[in-house]
């Protein structure tokens, strides 16, 4: 279990626990000390598995995260630098930041963004909270992604700010195929495995830019999050045939 | 239960009780236009919840909705036992976890949390359990600016309005009211195109989230194996909520919680295909206690305030099953009785349609909300939409049945059941009583032309008072079968 790194005294207000839980006792006719006899429930894999393990999940996993209304590019390794800077010019950024916990990955970033003269932010500075909201781009990898739905997975962590896949209204996020599940299950089944770091505070999930149809039930993308995501699909499992 | 005490008679989500539904069902029910945009989002947006449900689970749909349930009724069934695991889950996970027994409680909670880490400005992402106790004018009297960033609560706010709809909150607004809103509030120039007014609100919240000290936030599960608090939003405002201030407030009702992780994708797979036809919305944020020292962005300190305000008064009732609701909005969009006055906050609570009608009365007793029972047809259509496959119709029927059984319902109404239930038993009597009565009927309609009968004499005219009744054809259905099955009844 994980540790809790701000112990700001605890100090509870309102009712008291016990208080609090002998009504739910109450209302329950459940006696303090009791222990759940029953089996829990399992999780029903015929019924709710949505996405089999045997699927091509590289190319679901494009063909949903497009339905969903990001934008897909493939690349192999040495051809990243080229699909970045294809990006960024699109869509003029001027100043990225990086949030990469990919030791390589973000080696290989660092100097494609250097090569292209785009300007680092640096997200661990102490102006970063500010700036967070003026930056143009937003470039991650991720923690895992998923075939079923076409969502991706990121957790916050050393090198990965909160801010830096929400507040720019680009984000570039870069999936490794061998990063790829199936099904929500495969990932909520051993999610601790998945994470970049152990310990951590933060995981979403993202499925599709920012989105509201507050106004008339009227499709809006960008409201607060990234109106536009582009993610470039890596393959680093056809290498090793 | 807990007497609210800054009730505002104005608020139509919180009303002065006994609340009575007549004037404003007759409000929504005279304005046309509001009707017509009502059913037709609502309309829509329950087609599509049937397309995208066939769509992923086919002939499974019955039993995924069933299995939702039964995970739900587990965890209510033993919910002392689950409280008290995610305590301790999220208190090792490093949040603050407090307990408030009432709406007031849970106020005084987060003000005096808010005001002890001397927090000015706060920034809110939607939340139904926040409504339901009315925060956010409780934060302002303390000082405390408060910002609804999800973008229908936040025109809501700048307009001075309440939410009609649990999902969609603005369902009864259109884009001219923004416009004017905008316009008049936050000085900027005419403009009636969404696009262009999303862009508008945009700007003037970015600046905010950098200056906001505080972030509130409900949450759509918790963990009790984990500590886990689980986000479901779409724009985005609910992770920035978790990131930019140093201070978190979690308002939960006890009722979210699962056993474990591994439930959660049952829920995330019904949850936004019910709510919005999506396959899952566009963040879904997992929450395990407040940023690690290592961490570069998020709350320095998180607290959870785990809400009951009458949800154990539920929970002892055969009405637990309610609990189960995981606030997607489907049964509203599917009812017949919500689509023609769901817009004008008939429902005269936070909780509408035909959840709210059941959840109200039994939150906040019966005698406050006789009405709610029975703004149903009773059609089925709800419980047939629900994620976690709850019987709604048979629980107002059950609510209807109290209101006889404690007297609630006046004595005339229970006098004139208890001659029903003697008429009905006995088919001669029943034969010779149903002629006279659609003798009378047919001569009050005929006395307004309209052929239905609004105005009922004597103690009828409080049943008429929130409802027509057609004038019965001079031909009963008894007299029409006899003559065409040549007398033979059966
Ligand atoms: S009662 Fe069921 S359908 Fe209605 S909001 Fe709750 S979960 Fe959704």
């Amino acid at each position: 279990m994980t540790t809790p790194t701000h112990t700001s005294q605890a100090r509870h207000l309102g009712t008291d626990r016990e208080v609090f839980l002998a009504k739910i006792r109450g209302a329950l006719g459940a006696k303090k000390g009791r222990t759940i006899t029953e089996p829990v429930p399992d999780v029903d894999e015929s019924l709710v598995r949505l996405c089999q393990t045997d699927e091509d999940l590289p190319a679901r996993f494009a063909d949903r995260a497009q339905a969903l209304g990001m934008q897909i590019h493939h690349a192999k390794v040495n051809e990243l630098g080229a699909q970045i800077g294809n990006i960024l010019e699109k869509h003029n950024c001027k100043e990225a930041v990086t949030s990469i916990a990919h030791q390589l990955l973000n080696k290989q970033v660092t100097e494609i963004l250097r090569d292209l003269g785009t300007a680092m932010i640096d997200h661990k500075s102490t102006s970063w909270h500010d700036q967070q909201f003026d930056v143009d781009a937003g470039i991650t990898d991720v923690d895992a992604a998923l075939a079923e739905t076409g969502s991706i997975i990121i957790s916050s962590g050393a090198h990965r700010s909160r801010g830096s896949y929400l507040a720019p209204p680009l984000h570039i996020a870069l999936v490794r195929t061998s990063q790829i599940l199936a099904d929500l299950i495969d990932y909520f089944d051993c999610k601790n495995d998945w994470l970049d770091e152990p310990n951590q505070s933060a995981t979403v999930l993202i499925s599709g830019p920012s989105k509201t149809a507050d106004i008339e039930g009227i499709l809006i993308t960008g409201v607060h999050g990234p109106g536009m995501v582009h993610i470039i699909i890596i393959d680093d499992q056809s290498q090793s045939e | 239960m807990t007497v609210d005490t800054i009730h505002d008679k104005h608020d139509p989500l919180h009303p002065q009780l006994p609340y009575r539904i007549a004037d404003s069902v007759n409000r929504a029910m005279g304005d046309v236009q509001l009707q017509q945009f009502v059913n037709a989002a609502t309309t829509a947006r329950d087609r599509g919840r049937v397309e995208t449900c066939r769509d992923a689970f086919a002939e499974r749909y019955d039993a995924v909705r069933r299995h939702a349930g039964d995970i739900k009724q587990h965890t209510l069934d033993h919910l002392d036992i689950y409280v008290e695991q995610f305590i301790d889950s999220a208190t090792t996970a490093g949040a603050q976890v407090h307990c408030a027994a009432s709406a007031e409680e849970a106020r005084h909670i987060g003000i005096e949390i808010a005001k002890a880490n001397e927090c000015k400005l706060c920034v809110k992402s939607k939340s139904m359990v926040t409504e339901e106790i009315d925060l956010v004018s409780a934060l302002e009297d303390s000082g405390i600016k408060t910002l609804e960033t999800d973008l229908g609560e936040f025109i809501i706010q700048l307009d001075n309005d309440a939410p009609s709809h649990i999902v969609m909150p603005m369902i009864h607004k259109d884009r001219r009211s923004v416009a004017r809103a905008f316009e008049r509030e936050l000085k900027t120039k005419y403009t009636e195109d969404p696009q262009q007014l999303t862009q508008i609100a945009r700007e003037y919240m970015r600046h905010k989230f950098a200056q906001a000290d505080l972030g509130i936030s409900g949450a759509n599960f918790l963990i009790a194996d984990t500590g886990d608090v689980v986000l479901c939003t779409n724009e985005g405002n609910g992770g920035l909520t978790v990131s930019t201030p140093r201070l978190h407030i979690v308002y939960v009702g006890i009722e979210k919680i699962i056993p474990r992780l591994d439930h959660l994708p049952v829920f995330l797979k019904l949850l936004a295909r019910s709510a919005t036809s999506q396959p899952i919305t566009v963040y879904t944020t997992i929450l395990t206690g407040p940023k690690r020292e290592l961490e570069i962005d998020g709350p320095k300190h998180m607290h959870i305030i785990l809400l009951d305000n009458g949800r154990t008064d539920i929970l002892r009732t055969d009405a637990r099953e309610m609990l189960r609701c995981i606030r997607c909005g489907a049964c509203l969009n599917a009812c017949p009785v919500y689509r023609k006055v769901g817009g004008g906050h008939a429902y005269g609570a936070v909780y509408s349609g035909p959840i709210g009608a059941v959840i109200t009365p039994l939150m906040k007793g019966l005698h406050n909300y006789p009405d709610l029972p029975h703004v149903s047809s009773l059609c089925g259509a709800c419980f047939e939409a629900c994620p976690v496959h709850i019987d709604i119709p048979r629980q107002l029927i059950n609510l209807r049945r109290d209101m006889v059984t404690n007297r609630t319902m006046p004595l005339s109404g229970r006098l004139a059941y208890k001659l029903w239930a003697i008429v009905l038993k006995r088919p001669l009597l029943y034969r010779l009583a149903s002629r006279i009565m659609a003798l009378i009927l047919r001569r009050m309609a005929q006395s307004n032309d309209s052929g239905w009968i609004n105005k009922g004499p004597g103690p009828l005219g409080a049943w008429t008072a929130e409802r027509d009744f057609p004038a019965p054809p001079s031909n009963s259905f008894r007299d029409w079968w006899n003559r065409h099955t040549g007398g033979q009844e059966r």
